[in-house]
Formats: C-alpha cells, structure tokens, sequence
C-alpha cells in the first residue's frame, strides 16, 4: 500500500542539506544512554563513526 | 535492532529477565537534541523560517525565552537557521519554537511520536508526547531541544527515515534473515 507523502519534497530537500551540514561540520553531542556511554567529540568534522567511543 | 547488554537465549542460566528485554523498542528515553532536527522540519513544513533566515543566539551561555531560563552549551551571535540546528544552539531553538507554537505538537506526532510503530514486537512503547492542553511555559522550550517528549530508539530512526526516502514514514517490517 502507497504511504501518504507527509513533507513537501521542497522541505526535505532543505532539510537533507541541514543534516549533511550537520553531520560534517557540526556539533556531535554526548549522549548517556543507561548501560551504554556513547561519548563522541565536539565540534569536529564529523565522520562519527570514527570518533564515537562505546564503554559497558 | 541491537540490545547492549543482551544475552544466548539458549543460555539456561541466566535468570535477570530484564536482559530478554530490547531495549530500541520497549525503553523511551527523552531524546534530547536529535529532536532538534524535527523542529527545523516543522518550521520550515509552516513556511515560518527559510535557511538562511537570521536568529539572534544572544551570544550568551544562559538564555531566557518565554520566561524560562535554561543554558546552552557555548556562546553563539547572530546564526543562520541552518547553523542554529548545526551548532545546536537551544536559545536558537527556543526561539524557533516560540513561533511554531502548537503546531510542533502535530508535527512530533506526525512524524511518529507518540504511536506504535506498527511493527509487531513484545513489549514496545509508544513513548509520550506532553500534549499542548497540559504544557506550562516552558513546554515549548523543553520540546523544541527535546524533553517533555520520550521515545524509542525504534521511532527515533523511523522518523528520520522521512528524510532518506523523501517524505513518507515507512511501514516497519523485521527480516528474519536477508539472503
């Protein structure tokens, strides 16, 4: 079954550049999760996935 | 749907229960600034900000809007938009809030918040999004950086799938295996 378009295809696209911006130059907050310490660094090109440190 | 800790299943053993539990569907959590990211979609959906649009981020640590003090994690001047959800700046976004108004409301729920999935899994959560008729006056400031709001780690990923397949929130399936 077709799923109904819930956002114009113009604010996606807005907000695709937003994210892309985001996640390349902007802020990688810490996040605490219970059980699961996800500590990335501020403020640095983002490529998360090397810079994200998990603890137990 | 990774759950750390976790355990065998076929480990007869162990007898903490809450370990069979996966924690991206039955826990909510308030999010906190990845909520952002929903906010900057309801305001530019309302056509209230453009990108580029100019937000005056005080240049302070301590920010008051609406009455409410709260702070933010470093010092930012005039931003843009765009730079506002970059950088994460909660007076930014308290200010974005304030003119969305109500309508962030239906813009959370629309994007997921608050409903089942729809996937069928043991125990999940709808989480909870504190409706308008019982916000104080600092209920938009909270939401607008995300708090007063709990969810999945399920729905989280859901709603931002809106962005990755222009638009539409998908119905959730779980894969046995992939071939």
């Amino acid at each position: 079954m077709e799923q109904p378009i819930l956002y114009k295809p113009e604010t996606i696209q807005k907000m695709r550049a937003i994210l892309e911006k985001t996640c390349n130059q902007g802020t990688a907050h810490a996040a605490v999760i219970p059980g699961v310490n996800v500590l990335a660094k501020q403020a640095q090109p983002a490529y998360l996935t090397k810079q994200v440190t998990i603890h137990h | 749907m990774a759950s750390i800790p976790d355990i065998d299943p076929n480990d007869k053993e162990v007898n903490d229960l809450s370990l069979l539990k996966n924690r991206v569907v039955t826990e909510t959590y308030e999010l906190g600034s990845v909520m952002k990211t929903f906010l900057a979609l309801s305001a530019l959906e309302e056509n209230i900000y453009e990108p580029e649009d100019i937000i005056d981020c005080e240049n302070r640590k301590i920010g008051y809007v609406n009455g409410q003090k709260f702070s933010t994690w470093k010092e930012h001047g005039e931003l843009t938009f765009s730079e506002v959800i970059e950088k994460s700046n909660n007076i930014g976004t308290a200010k974005i809030a304030q003119k969305v108004g109500t309508k962030l409301y239906d813009h959370y729920r629309r994007c997921g918040f608050g409903h089942l999935t729809g996937l069928t899994f043991p125990g999940q959560q709808r989480g909870h999004v504190t409706h308008p008729s019982t916000w104080s006056k600092a209920s938009l400031n909270s939401l607008s950086f995300g708090y007063e709001i709990r969810a999945t780690l399920l729905q989280l990923a859901r709603a931002f799938s809106i962005f990755a397949n222009g638009g539409y929130l998908p119905t959730l399936n779980l894969l046995r295996q992939t071939l």
